[in-house]
């Protein structure tokens, strides 16, 4: 098992927003999860990341068996677990090839690589930036400042391409994309899946699913997992909206 | 009698004299200038937090140090060396020159000016002529015992259509007082690029750039202050011809003591531009202080100007003052000034810390990035080194 969610509880601003979620990641697989508004996506996200504004106030998080949440933040990323962020942080004055570099470094190290030279890095950056169509003077430009929402999505998934992460969370990657990018993104996405890794995908639309095929589709509501299914789940809810599962849920 | 008293008697006497009689004479001038002047303090001064009577006074002897142990400065350009405001590289001293009429001719009656020109026994002299194009590296070594004074001096004449790179290293060794005074008077259509760089580890410098530009000239001037000591930095810029343009940038890392920033721009004349942005970051106990002012003179219309002091402050006990002020004559201008002071941005270092970087590389870098925001509109080899210094000095936060 690569991600063992057992009743996981977490409160932000002194709201429970997570209420027992229980979920399970193996490698290779694709999960979907979906859910209206305000469900908790986000939160779940951020608190397997260890967003500090978030705080765990029950349940466990193994990955790969180990307890995750006892873990610092670039230590669970450096042992490849991946947040591609709803809304990625500017940063001005550092470029996306020095934070780029550190992270990479920081990466290899965990996995007992050696550091990566000049040439090789840029040369890596080159081959990645290739795979979600990524304007390579983007690279050279400070963090996510003045991209377009796009050119932001874009960017998170060329550093997950980077990074080659073991566990991907992707927070509505395909929000604010053109029907052209999402297609980049989501092959992209494809491109670097494994039967090693997993990915984790959070989103509204069913569309990304056509090109990212998931193994499962979850509901959250409320802070909860309230409903799985298999990729028809996804077509169903694009229909028919929340409102049959949530009607049973009251 | 204080010390600095005794020093300052033995100049007023003519005890120390150069042998340059129009050195001597003007030296005297500043003397008799002087006269019943005083060092302001802080609670004289407005909005400042360095206290020159204060530090003055701990004044104990003049700075006779040896600066043989400093390293060599890698950087292109002709070396002007000089050694606790002694030219070593005399080809530059004023002392092997004809009296030149520039010489002290804009520090007017500020008090630490004129006391630095009342103690000078040499100064540097770069002089471009007309349509030449040079590039110069001042090092300025001080070193000294505590409360041992040097004072320096360096006049700068670009004349016109000429242009001048100029990068000055300032260095100290012990707690040396560093009292420093530059006058860069820049002709007609000249271009003028200025880096300061203060890299001090324990020495107090007491800092002053004047520059006056004439018609169509432009200066683009820098400086980086990552000293551990005290520092004061007086930049006095005066736009006397129309079309000069001024980029005046800054950024300073205080870690212990005070970093006190004194920027005055004066347009006294229509049609020019200018443009200040200085970068503070205070943490531990550093201290930062800016006060800066644009003046519009009257009727210098069609003057387009803008001042900015952006600081990040870290921890608890660091500090930082900023008062930017516009003081202006004139209806038909553009000015604009303000000032942030604020901290790390928390999501940022979230942000970084989830690809893999620790904590501190994560704040360290977004540190940088604030810095190079100036280093980066500078450029060349003074912005490279300025950027490496302050990497290095956050590598110590
Ligand atoms: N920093 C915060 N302070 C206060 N409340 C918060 C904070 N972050 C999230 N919440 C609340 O927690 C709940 C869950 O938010 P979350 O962002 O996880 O939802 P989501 O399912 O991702 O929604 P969306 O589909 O709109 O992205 C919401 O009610 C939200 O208002
Ligand atoms: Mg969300």
């Amino acid at each position: 098992m690569l991600l063992e969610v057992k009743n996981l509880h977490a409160n932000v601003a002194g709201k429970e927003v997570l209420r027992g979620i229980n979920f399970e990641v193996r490698p290779g697989e694709v999960h979907a999860i979906m859910g209206p508004n305000g469900s908790g996506k986000s939160t779940f996200a951020s608190v397997l990341a260890g967003n500090p504004k978030f705080e765990v106030t029950e349940g466990e998080v193994l990955y790969d068996g180990v307890d995750l949440l006892s873990l610092p933040i670039e230590e669970r990323a450096r042992q490849g677990l991946f947040l591609g962020f709803q809304y990625p942080v500017e940063i001005p004055g550092v470029s996306m090839a020095s934070f780029m570099k550190a992270a990479v470094a920081e990466r290899r190290k965990a996995l007992g690589l050696e550091p990566l030279s000049s040439a090789e890095f840029l040369k890596l950056v080159r081959e990645k930036s290739k795979i979600v169509e990524l304007d390579g003077k983007l690279v050279s430009r400070s963090v996510n400042e003045g991209f377009s929402g796009g050119e932001k999505k874009k960017n998170e998934i060329f550093q997950m391409a980077m990074l080659e992460p073991r566990l991907a969370v992707l927070d509505e990657t395909d929000s604010g994309l053109d029907i052209d990018a999402l297609r980049i993104v989501a092959t992209g996405v494809q491109r670097l899946r494994s039967p090693q890794n997993a990915t984790i995908v959070i989103t509204h639309y069913q569309r990304l699913l056509d090109y990212i095929i998931p193994d499962f589709v979850h509901v959250l509501y409320k802070g909860q997992i309230i409903y799985s299914g298999d990729k028809s789940l996804a077509l169903k809810l694009e229909r028919e909206g929340y409102d049959w599962l949530i009607g049973s849920q009251q | 009698m204080s010390e600095l008293q005794k020093i300052f008697k033995q100049t007023a006497l003519g005890e120390r004299p150069t042998g340059v009689e129009w050195f001597d004479a003007v030296r005297h001038q500043a003397v008799l200038r002087w006269g019943e002047m005083e060092l302001p303090d802080t609670k004289t001064e407005e909005y400042r937090r360095f206290d020159l009577k204060g530090v003055m006074s701990g004044v104990t002897c003049r700075a006779e140090g040896d600066c043989s142990q400093f390293e060599p400065l890698d950087m292109e350009g002709e070396q002007v060396r000089t050694v606790n405001g002694r030219v070593v590289d005399t080809e530059y001293s004023i002392l092997s020159k004809t009296q030149i009429s520039e010489f002290d001719s804009l520090t007017g009656n500020v008090a630490s000016a004129v006391l630095n020109m009342a103690l000078a026994e040499d100064a540097v002299v770069v002089c471009v002529a007309r349509g030449e194009s040079r590039k110069v590296v001042l090092d300025s070594r001080f070193a000294g015992e505590k409360g041992a004074l040097a004072v320096s001096r360096v006049l700068v004449v670009v004349e016109e259509g000429a242009s001048l790179e100029l990068s000055d290293v300032c260095r100290t060794e012990g707690e040396v007082i560093a009292l420093r005074c530059r006058e860069i008077i820049v002709g007609r259509g000249a271009n003028v690029k200025i880096a300061d760089i203060v890299e001090n580890p324990e020495g107090t410098v007491i800092d002053h750039r004047y520059t006056s530009q004439a018609e169509d000239s432009t200066t683009r001037a820098l400086f980086g202050d990552v000293s551990h000591g005290a520092s004061r930095t007086n930049i006095v810029t005066l736009l006397n011809g129309a079309h000069a343009e001024a980029v005046c940038d800054g950024v300073y890392v205080a870690t212990h003591g005070t970093r006190d920033v004194c920027l005055d721009v004066q347009h006294l004349i229509g049609e020019c531009q200018s443009s200040e942005l200085i970068k503070g970051i205070a943490s531990e106990r550093g201290r930062g202080s800016f006060a800066g002012r644009i003046y519009v003179a009257q009727d210098s219309q069609k003057t387009d100007a803008s001042l900015l002091n952006r600081n990040i402050v870290l921890g608890t006990e660091a500090k930082i003052y900023t008062k930017p002020t516009l003081e202006i004559y004139a209806d038909d201008v553009k000015c604009s000034h303000g000032a942030t002071v604020g901290q790390l941005d928390p999501e940022a270092v979230y942000y970084m810390r989830q690809r893999g970087l620790s904590k501190q590389a994560a704040e360290r870098l977004q540190l940088l990035g604030f810095a190079a925001e100036v280093v980066e509109r500078f450029g060349g080899q003074a912005a490279e080194r300025i950027a490496a210094a302050v990497e290095q000095k956050l590598q110590t936060l």
